[in-house]
């Protein structure tokens, strides 16, 4: 990673909300910026493919 | 006059070769169908006695024909009374082409160039398909329990979720240190459910696969960067009905915890590893968690930890024990359940 890169990015995929809600903030907490939560297959095909995460 | 009664009998056996209620077939050598009964004639839809005369293998759907003349010549060479196809599903096709399942049983009658073979149909077209009705309701029973097994670990795993979103809105450490505790032992319960649906059989949990996750979980929600403690199960192939396996992951969850929060002080490396005991007692089996940390003595009069009170209470709906050993040289906690609660 660059020092002048956005931190990395990860696309969450999860269909329960609040165990969503749980990944967000603890990859949060590890310095990673998320996507989503995408809660179907076909989202996360389509968030993957439209934002491409690093 | 002793042709009459012999005459009746001849005609008494006639009648009762056409009022059995199975297809009879006399096959001979040569493959052809030499006597047939009336039900034969109902079963294949042929007008009586359009059968006689007919190959055998003009009864069989002719995708299936092929190699049959070799078994029935096999069969000749050592008849003898036998179900056919055992373990097959023999299937037979009628004069119009419609093909249905049969059961077959096949004898020899007469010998040498005379050798015919007696053949007893009967169509199971009902009984097939209450078979496949059985097995299509038990396959869904199973994806049902599976679905409600998946449910019940959502639903701890949500939980779960809620105690960790809990404990980090709050600055107080003690009340944090409590949240994931509790999460921990959801986890583990979790975790029993999401075993139980990913195996083959729901009537048991594979508790050995179990223990090796449990251990994984463990180690990776006491992440402290200066510890290296491996923690390894090394259970046999070990399995247990649900409401067995429950009590015990929440015990072994509340072990493996302990050691990995007091045997490693400061950085010091070691092990924990959770091994069964079936040689100590021929009734019981021992699920004990060994470490090789500094020891630990409950101090006299200490107020009893919630972890302890959780172990005993639980060993106890288990008809079990719980032991703990502790020196210098490690702590060994072994909880000792009835033997029946669990199978290989």
């Amino acid at each position: 990673m660059q020092e002048t890169a956005r931190p990395p990015r990860i696309l969450v995929v999860e269909d329960e909300a609040l165990i969503a809600v749980e990944l967000q903030e603890r990859l949060h907490a590890l310095g990673f910026a998320t996507l989503g939560p995408a809660d179907t297959a076909e989202t996360a095909v389509a968030m993957a493919e439209a934002e491409r995460p690093t | 006059m002793p042709e009459l009664p012999i005459l009746m009998r001849m005609s008494l056996y006639e009648r009762i070769f056409d009022s059995i209620p199975d297809a009879v077939l006399v096959v001979g050598g040569n493959g052809l169908v030499r006597e047939a009964n009336r039900q034969a004639h109902t079963m294949f839809a042929y007008p009586p006695p359009a059968l006689v005369g007919l190959t055998i293998e003009s009864l069989i759907p002719a995708r299936l024909r092929g190699g049959h003349a070799g078994h029935r010549h096999a069969y000749l060479e050592s008849p003898r009374l036998r179900p056919m196809g055992a373990g097959l599903e023999l299937r037979a096709e009628r004069s119009d082409g419609v093909e249905f399942p049969v059961d077959v049983m096949i004898s020899p009658m007469g010998a040498g160039t005379d050798a015919v073979v007696l053949c007893v149909l009967r169509d199971v077209t009902a009984r097939v398909a209450a078979e496949a009705r059985l097995r299509d309701s038990l396959q869904e029973k199973d994806t049902l329990l599976r679905e409600i097994h998946h449910r019940v670990k959502n639903n701890l795993a949500v939980i779960s979720s809620l105690l960790y979103l809990q404990a980090t809105r709050t600055d107080d450490q003690d009340v944090r240190n409590v949240l994931h505790d509790s999460q921990r032992r959801v986890r583990s319960m979790a975790l029993v459910h999401e075993t139980l649906y990913q195996s083959e059989s729901l009537a048991a949990v594979d508790f050995d696969r179990y223990a090796d996750e449990l251990c994984r979980q463990v180690l990776a929600s006491h992440v402290h960067p200066d510890q290296k403690v491996v923690v390894e199960s090394r259970l046999p192939p070990l399995r247990m009905p649900v409401d067995t396996a429950v009590p015990c992951a929440l015990i072994l969850n509340e072990l493996l915890t302990n050691a990995l929060k007091h045997a490693f002080p400061s950085g010091r490396t070691g092990t924990i590893t959770l091994e069964a005991d079936l040689t100590s007692c021929p009734e019981a089996l021992g699920l004990c968690v060994r470490d090789d940390g500094i020891g630990s003595v409950v101090p006299e009069g200490a107020p009893q930890s919630l972890g302890l009170l959780l172990v005993q209470s639980l060993a106890r709906q288990l008809d079990g024990t719980f032991s703990v050993e502790t020196s210098a040289h490690g702590t060994t906690a072994c909880l000792r359940i009835p033997r029946r609660h669990a199978t290989a």
